[in-house]
């Protein structure tokens, strides 16, 4: 049980880490645009 | 023509969907020697934001020239008039070190760099303190200010109720706290802000702050400084205010 807990928490870990990761370079690509900054001019 | 409709019922759900995440958009920290940059960046942020926001004032004028502490009060005065909100921001951001603090408030100064001027006060220091940081604002300032936010969020025990006697509204870092007739309602919010983090650490940081926002729950606050705009740079805090106003509704502190 406490196999199969640690393994579960370590999948999600990762799976939450690699999806930050992806979501941190979409952030950083959006926040350096610079079409995105002139949209709200 | 039918299809133009269609994207415009679409945009219409996806604009009410997004009214229902609301954030606080608020600028901490102007005062008599940084005002001057400060009024640029605040406008050029309320730009990017489509309206004017909430600003944390720190009312001590400190030893500028009278001619500038002049500028700072009308400048004030200019943004209550453009219906910027007024949150009050300590007295002076600097802590008296000569005053008795507990452990705690020792603890915090210690991590603030002095910054955390109410921490680990006793209640009557407190509300001389708080006072004096009102008698600061009535003197400088135009009008009466929402609410109290105790610089770095580092309060005591008194500091709340105290504040919620003089001010509308009050916040820590777990929430914000509204005066209502029943009592005090808390609403559940974090502050996103940058100022305190190494260089190396700021792009996780803003991604957090965009992940925060995306999720559902709470009503954030964004919060940046002067500082932020040498750190991080104008344009992606600029960004960054546009791509959160897509995802949430800005609200200043007196929507709650």
């Amino acid at each position: 049980m406490s196999d199969w807990l640690f393994k579960s928490w370590l999948k999600i870990s990762a799976l939450t880490a690699i999806l930050f990761f992806f979501y941190h370079l979409f952030i950083s690509q959006k926040l350096e645009e610079e079409s995105f900054s002139d949209k709200g001019k | 023509m039918e299809q133009n409709k269609d994207i415009l019922d679409i945009q219409a759900a996806e604009a009410n969907l997004h009214k229902k995440k609301k954030f606080i958009l608020c600028y901490h920290s102007i005062s008599a020697t940084n005002f001057k940059r400060a009024r640029n960046q605040i406008r050029k942020i309320a730009d990017a934001a489509g309206s004017p926001i909430s600003i944390a004032v720190v009312p001590s004028i400190g030893a500028v020239p009278e001619s500038e502490a002049d500028e700072f009060r009308e400048e004030l005065e200019k943004f209550v008039q453009e219906g910027y909100e007024i949150m009050l921001h300590g007295a002076r951001h600097r802590a008296d070190l000569f005053i008795k603090r507990n452990l705690q408030g020792k603890f915090a100064l210690w991590i603030s760099n002095n910054e955390a001027e109410f921490a680990g006060l006793n209640e009557r220091l407190t509300q001389t303190l708080l006072k004096r940081s009102l008698a600061l604002w009535n003197a400088n300032g135009t009008g009466k200010p929402s609410g109290f936010i105790p610089p770095i969020w580092f309060g005591n025990k008194y500091l709340k109720n105290l504040a919620l006697d003089i001010f509308d509204y009050y916040e820590d870092y777990h929430g914000i706290y509204q005066k209502t007739e029943n009592g005090v309602k808390k609403t559940k919010s974090r502050p996103l802000s940058f100022s305190i983090y190494p260089p190396a650490m700021l792009g996780i940081v803003q991604t957090y702050a965009c992940l925060r926002m995306l999720l559902p729950g709470g009503t954030h606050r964004l919060v940046f400084h002067d500082k932020d705009f040498r750190s991080i740079g104008e344009k992606r805090i600029l960004n960054m205010v546009r791509y959160i106003s897509t995802m949430r509704e800005k609200i200043m502190y007196r929507d709650l």
